[in-house]
């Protein structure tokens, strides 16, 4: 019934398909981490104006769907402010983004776990807030937010398969091309679900390895 | 004498309102050429190109480069305004935000359609005719809409396509399986699940030929002229124009029809299949 010489004649297209997630998902998730790091500080200071754009940015992002966020990138930044903007870019705009409103929840939750006599302890020992932050709160908070790091970087992945909508030719791009001459869609689409299945169980073991090393 | 300066202030002030509002006019209407203009100064003209869309546009497995019938003809119109054509690539539904966004210059194969009439303009003349089909398997008798318009008849429809607004049109009684991509109504048509699938001839060539089916142009034909679009702008006339020019050439030559032939052998298409009443 299924014909899987489909996937070893276009192993290659396969792959190109994976390295371009993989890409995706690498430098999305850094710059998400990092721009929900700045997000997750912002709504925890006592400045409200700077505490208010955290807020707004998080619902933000959060309530629209990614595959608008994603379309509004690529079309109405030429269309309202006349930015011509790549597909490249769009998709890293538009994914990391996205991401960084979930990670600065985790983020900002992780750090409010703490109890704030730590902060508190820090302080009287002379340590600025950045300090505190640096050296006792933020190393103590990612240990407890690894797992919902770990999982929020998996939704990243597979956030990915988005791109193919603005033609990025990530994996599911790929499947579709395959598709659209092979005209064997159900093997394709199995054989990406496989890849993806290959790259993410190692990946959630090892996240929950070191969530028992650190504990 | 009083009288008179006034009357011949009058005349001067109103000379020069009248200049005021045609020199205001000229500046506010575009140069009919403004469009035709931007593309040879920028020395590309974008196109928009699309995977699944053989032999239209065929994307080169290996290398990525874009080829096929619709490349060609963007190639020969890059050519005649002394630019180089560059494939911009996207999908059918993200067709008309290409064009709001302005990253495209022109698309082929557009079928007429006044609600995409409305953002998009379309050339008045055809480039080639397509006709609306079915895709059987061998053995299937209904030859009519007519006869397809029966609730035992299953057909495939490919989501938001003009074949959907084909099938409600004229089959409304028969059932229909919609579905997000052509190759997804292969499946169907593979899993018994379906009679027949509904599609614009080019296509039913291709599908015919993987599922070793029949292609029927149902009774009467429907014509499908397939055009070319533009993005709706101000200063467009002019290349809209030229381009008329350039189709009419085309068809009154007999180079649109030769390149389609030339293209479906190349593809390895047999274009005997096809119903004897059909030309393009």
């Amino acid at each position: 019934m299924f014909d899987w010489s489909v996937i070893t004649q276009n192993t290659d297209l396969i792959l190109k398909g994976l390295l371009i997630t993989l890409y995706y998902t690498v430098v999305t998730t850094v710059l998400g981490l990092a721009i929900g790091l700045i997000i997750a500080l912002a709504q925890l200071t006592r400045i409200s104006a700077i505490h208010w754009s955290g807020r707004l940015f998080v619902e933000f992002f959060r309530n629209v769907p990614l595959l608008v966020w994603l379309l509004w990138s690529y079309y109405a930044l030429p269309i309202f402010l006349g930015i011509n903007i790549s597909k490249q870019l769009a998709g890293i705009l538009a994914l990391s983004l996205y991401g960084a409103a979930y990670y600065a929840e985790i983020l900002r939750a992780g750090i409010q776990s703490l109890d704030k006599g730590q902060s508190d302890a820090a302080r009287a020992l002379g340590m600025s807030t950045g300090q505190a932050m640096q050296r006792i709160i933020l190393p103590q908070a990612f240990r407890r937010m690894i797992p919902p790091l770990a999982g929020q970087t998996i939704i990243q992945m597979k956030n990915t398969t988005l791109l193919s909508v603005i033609t990025v030719p990530d994996l599911l791009y790929q499947a579709g091309y395959i598709s659209s001459f092979t005209y064997r869609p159900m093997e394709v689409y199995t054989a990406i679900g496989v890849v993806f299945l290959i790259i993410l169980i190692p990946s959630n073991y090892l996240a929950r390895k070191l969530e028992t090393h650190n504990s | 004498m009083k009288v008179k300066i006034s009357q011949h202030m009058f005349n001067v002030l109103a000379a020069f309102v009248v200049l005021c509002v045609a020199s205001v006019q000229s500046a506010f209407a575009a140069d009919p050429n403004t469009v035709l203009d931007r593309i040879r100064g920028s020395g590309e003209l974008r196109v928009p190109v699309m995977v699944g869309e053989e032999p239209g546009y065929i994307r080169d497995r290996d290398t990525g480069e874009w080829g096929g019938f619709y490349m060609e003809w963007a190639n020969e119109i890059a050519d005649l305004l002394g630019v180089k054509a560059v494939p911009v690539e996207t999908t059918w539904g993200n067709l008309a935000a290409d064009f709001q966004a302005k990253k495209i210059d022109i698309a082929f194969g557009l079928n007429p359609n006044p609600k995409r009439g409305l953002v998009v303009d379309y050339l008045s003349v055809p480039l080639f005719t397509d006709a609306w089909a079915i895709v059987t398997k061998p053995g299937f008798d209904k030859k009519s809409w007519s006869a397809l318009n029966d609730p035992s008849v299953k057909l495939v429809v490919q989501k938001g396509g003009t074949m959907q607004v084909v099938a409600e049109a004229l089959t409304p009684k028969a059932e229909m399986i919609v579905v997000e991509e052509r190759p997804l109504g292969v499946l169907e048509m593979q899993a018994g699940r379906a009679d027949a699938m509904v599609l614009a001839i080019f296509d039913a060539v291709q599908v015919a030929k993987q599922i070793d089916g029949e292609i029927i142009l149902p009774t009467p034909m429907l014509l499908n002229p397939a055009t070319i679009g533009l993005a709706r702008e101000e200063g467009n006339e002019g290349y809209e124009n030229w381009l008329t020019n350039w189709v009419n050439q085309q068809r009154a030559l007999g180079l649109a029809q030769g390149k389609l032939h030339k293209a479906f052998e190349e593809h390895g298409i047999d274009l005997s299949m096809l119903p004897p009443e059909f030309s393009f």
